[in-house]
């Protein structure tokens, strides 16, 4: 059965579009049927994170104003022939689609995936809302900052009215150094203030933007791509073991990695 | 904990907390207007008498309490 998860978040830059093109494509690469859709109108960045900007010929718009059928207007990935997206559209600005034409839409596809990730917008608005009513469970990133957090809070209260069936967190753009140095709340600080369960911890790493915009994901050496794998095992197995980032700026090597990363 | 950590902290809870004490007023009324609503199927209310109080507490629980004078029972078998 299709499982149709929203990545949402209520502040804007933490890292829903990057977490939903890398979990996206982890899962695909793990044989899974992965269908990514940008709820982001007007706004949308998932095509470019994707790489596949000029791959695209028809949007949701399209399907909407029955210019080709929801089909045609899926994009393959170049990479990992399991993965498809559903792109936004740049031009729109305004748009007062109806919600339920959209839940057609997104059930219309389930027979054909394992996974649907919706990239939802910033913010709480009716694009928010729009989003959060097409899925059966969403993750809410923060980033582990007072401000993200608290909107992540505002976020998790109006999740509730939609009743989903799982609302897990994820925190992104973590420093180890910082935690270890107490100058950056932990995984449990975080875990406590909203009281909802982390499935995965991803920690922020210089070459994220660049790796990406190549298509194809993150660097598979990385920290972030470990994160990331972990995080498709959650979604895959319902293992949840999570990634530390503290681990290797602990110890006697550790403090050298810390001063170390003063000065890069 | 260090104690540059524990005042970030202590201010993130804050902050939680409030956003949380602040919820819209337009609730007490709604819920107070759901709850007489179906409390009338079964009281003849006094709705002067009447009272809902909603209360954030520091621990993020939220205590809710509902106080009313009622004239009569109205019996169950009634339509
Ligand atoms: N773990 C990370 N390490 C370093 N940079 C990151 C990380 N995660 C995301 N970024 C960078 O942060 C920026 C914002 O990320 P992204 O676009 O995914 O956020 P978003 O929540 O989708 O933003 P918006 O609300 O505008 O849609 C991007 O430049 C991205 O490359
Ligand atoms: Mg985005």
């Amino acid at each position: 059965m299709c499982r149709t998860i929203v990545v949402t978040s209520g502040k804007g830059g933490v890292g829903k579009t990057t977490i939903c093109a890398n979990l996206g494509i982890i899962l695909a690469s793990k044989n899974k049927n992965v269908l990514l859709v940008d709820f982001d109108f007007g706004l949308n960045n998932l095509d470019v994170v994707m790489g596949v900007e000029n791959h695209i010929t028809y949007d949701i718009f399209d399907v909407i104003d029955g210019n080709c059928t929801i089909k045609q207007a899926l994009v393959q990935d170049i990479i990992y022939p399991k993965l498809f997206m559903l792109p936004s559209s740049h031009l729109i600005e305004n748009n007062n689609i109806d919600v339920e034409i959209l839940k057609n839409m997104i059930n219309e596809l389930k027979y054909m995936f394992d996974y649907i990730l919706i990239d939802c917008p910033a913010g709480i608005d009716n694009n928010f809302k729009r989003a959060i009513s097409c899925a059966d469970e969403a993750i809410i990133v923060t980033t582990p900052h007072i401000s993200a957090i608290r909107d992540a809070d505002k976020v998790l209260s109006l999740l509730l009215k939609y009743k989903l069936n799982n609302v897990c967190l994820i925190l992104n753009k973590v420093r180890g150094d910082l935690i270890v140095k107490e100058k950056m709340l932990s995984v449990k600080d975080v875990e406590d203030a909203l009281k909802l369960k982390v499935v995965g911890v991803i920690p922020e790493e210089d070459f994220v933007n660049f790796s990406l915009l190549s298509g194809g994901g993150v660097d598979s050496k990385s920290d972030c791509y470990k994160s990331f794998s972990l995080i498709s095992e959650y979604y895959l197995l319902g293992k949840r073991d999570i990634f530390d980032p503290t681990v290797k700026y602990k110890g006697v090597l550790g403090k050298l990695k810390i001063n170390l990363r003063k000065f890069v | 904990m260090g104690k540059e950590k524990m005042v970030y902290v202590e201010r993130l809870n804050k902050i939680l907390l409030k956003d949380k004490q602040n919820f819209p007023n337009k609730l007490i009324s709604v819920v107070k207007s759901d709850i007489e609503n179906v409390l009338n199927n079964y009281f003849e209310l006094n709705l002067n008498s009447s009272e809902l109080k909603i209360i954030v507490g520091e621990d993020g629980l939220i205590q809710i309490s509902y106080n009313s004078k009622a004239r009569n029972i109205i019996p169950l078998n009634a339509v």
